[in-house]
């Protein structure tokens, strides 16, 4: 519970939240290319 | 013994006491959204069940007995997309959600709304799918797999479908950050990565799986889409786009789908072996490293379902050869159950032979697929029962087993009460007796060129399609026999133990029987003994804490 864990928590959503919408876009990018 | 604050049932400690509503729909509490996954994925088996039934009802004899062509293949498309995002998948959640703060010594998930979230949105996005059976036209019939053009030739379900598969999706991606999230950032000192109980282990690896191709299934769902309402073509050969693109953007996502279904059953397994060997797990870090090399080899073995579907020689044997090798790592975890058995001191209650049970009968399911992963032999499986065998012996009686097997195992945990080992037993041996009557039947029709979803077949294959179905009604039984178990064990079982069997170990039994409401509110104390793994020094099965020293220990605590 403390700040530190709190700061570790925020970190890691972003970073995984990130991820996921760029592969959501990288995917459609990959449609658009190919087709 | 850890430490441990709570130890009495203080969900009503918010300065008032809370309502049902306030309880069970604004939950933030990892225990009772946990309760919530279950309860949902258990209704969400009996609706898959019935629709299995309504399939081996028309299949039992040849010819067209109950439902038109358009209606069973509807049946088989919402079969599976029910069974796979609205029963295994949730019922993980759930069990992951109940245990991995209790595992690490966590006072809750490290995102607690957003976990209410993650639950919430999974009732709409199945009412959303189901409401399309009463669409005009029905439901999608193209196959959960969903390839255009034939999924695209819907009326409105298309629509409906892909918004609920967008929605299961959001709410994967977020049970998924908040694992993560929780496991690295919120475990109790002294629950260093390499002593977490493997449970939490084939979670973490699980959930990096789900943020890597849950994005994927909604890229290839939000292009479906748009070819079909938007005037788009990317899977459209007349617009210059390629139906074979969609299929392998489909079994991107789509094979480290079905790792994702498999690696907490392998977690499971591994809790609930050692406990009932008296011994730990052979081969720990072993048994880490395989589930992390099964994970990276799950995206790059994609297109071994689509053999057949015009690729390069190349391709065909890279994409084989790529396939065999995760028998390595499978079969390293095989043998390390059977070696944790080894010179066990071996009980068989009811959870142990569901996990034994998973173990045979997986294992069953996993030659099935090395068959399936040689190109030439594949020619002559491919779109054949042996498929429907394969894949169902490898989810029923590997991840579906795991997931009965942890409620047994956790059960006590959970509620604070044992349930009838006789009844538990009794409903074992009556569905290992009909789910291989229903499904090893299925290996002789593929063979034997059975093609899969038709409602009518050549009758050559009318007799083992009566085996199987008279397999089905049985099964379909044995969820309301387990319903009736638990249910009579909440209103009358004996008192469990905090450390409910003799064997287990782990942080989860060192508190109270029913878990408390919140339970490591200040982080344990941990103590000799007091975890599963890293910590062999002072591991000693052989003077195992008997039920009265646990009963002790909990009137201790509780004075």
């Amino acid at each position: 519970r403390s700040e530190n864990a709190r700061r570790g928590v925020r970190r890691t959503v972003l970073v995984l939240a990130a991820i996921a919408v760029a592969i959501y876009v990288a995917f459609i990018l990959s449609g658009v290319t190919a087709s | 013994m850890a430490t441990h604050s709570a130890v009495a049932d203080h969900h009503d400690d918010h300065g008032h006491k809370q309502t049902f509503v306030e309880r069970w729909f604004f939950s933030t509490n990892h225990k009772d959204i946990g309760t919530l996954y279950l309860i949902f994925s258990f209704v969400m088996f009996i609706v898959g069940a019935a629709m299995s039934v309504v399939i081996r009802a028309e299949l039992a004899e040849p010819g067209l007995q109950f439902v038109k062509p358009e209606f069973f293949n509807q049946m088989t498309t919402v079969h599976a997309l029910v069974m796979i995002f609205g029963g295994v998948m949730p019922a993980f959640v759930g069990l992951a959600n109940w245990m991995i703060p209790l595992q690490i010594g966590a006072p809750d998930m490290a995102l607690p709304r957003m976990n209410n979230w993650s639950f919430w949105i999974l009732p709409f996005a199945f009412t959303m799918l189901l409401l399309t059976l009463f669409l005009p036209g029905g439901a999608p019939a193209g196959g959960w797999t969903l390839y255009p053009p034939l999924s695209l030739q819907g009326g409105a379900n298309v629509a409906f479908a892909i918004f609920a598969i967008h929605m299961m999706g959001i709410s994967s991606i977020m049970g998924a950050i908040n694992v993560i999230a929780t496991i690295l950032n919120m475990r109790a000192p002294g629950v260093d990565l390499l002593k977490m109980p493997i449970f939490a282990w084939s979670w973490l690896i699980t959930a990096f799986l789900l943020i890597a191709v849950m994005p994927v299934l909604a890229g290839a769902v939000t292009m479906l889409l748009t070819d079909k309402f938007f005037g788009t073509s990317f899977f459209n050969a007349a617009g210059g786009g390629d139906p074979v693109m969609f299929q392998h953007i489909f079994w991107f996502f789509g094979h480290p789908e079905v790792y994702i279904m498999i690696l907490p059953a392998f977690g499971v397994v591994s809790e609930i072996l050692p406990t009932f060997s008296r011994k730990p797990l052979f081969g720990y870090q072993a048994m880490v490293y395989a589930i992390a090399s099964i994970a990276f080899l799950s995206f790059i073995v994609w297109a071994h379902h689509m053999f057949t579907v015009g690729m390069p020689l190349g391709g065909e044997l890279y994409f084989m050869f790529a396939t065999m090798l995760i028998a390595v790592p499978t079969g390293v975890k095989v043998f390390n159950w059977v070696s944790t058995m080894w010179k066990g001191s071996l009980s068989f209650e009811t959870p142990m032979l569901w996990a034994i049970g998973f173990v045979i009968l997986f294992t069953i399911g996993g030659f099935s697929g090395l068959m399936l992963a040689i190109v030439p032999a594949d020619f002559q499986y491919h779109d054949t029962y042996f498929v429907v065998a394969h894949f169902h012996y490898v989810l029923v009686t590997g991840a579906l087993f795991s997931i009965i097997a942890a409620t047994y195992y956790w059960w006590p945990k959970w509620t604070g009460r044992m349930y009838s080992e006789f009844w538990g037993k009794f409903h074992f041996w009556w569905t290992i007796v009909f789910v291989n009557l229903l499904f090893f039947p299925q290996h002789f029709l593929g063979l034997a060129g059975m093609p899969r979803r038709i409602p009518d077949y050549n009758v050559v294959f009318a007799d083992w399609n009566l085996v199987s179905s008279i397999g089905a009604f049985g099964m379909f039984l044995t969820p309301f026999m387990m319903f009736a178990i638990l249910y009579v064990s909440l209103k009358s079982g004996a008192k469990a133990e905090a450390r409910s069997w003799e064997g287990a170990r782990g942080l989860e039994w060192t508190v109270p029987s029913p878990a408390p409401h919140h339970t490591f509110t200040v982080p344990p104390v941990i103590k000799e003994g007091d975890l599963a793994h890293g910590d062999f020094e002072h591991l000693d099965y052989d003077t195992a804490t008997t039920g009265a020293d646990t009963a002790a220990h909990q009137n201790a605590r509780q004075s």
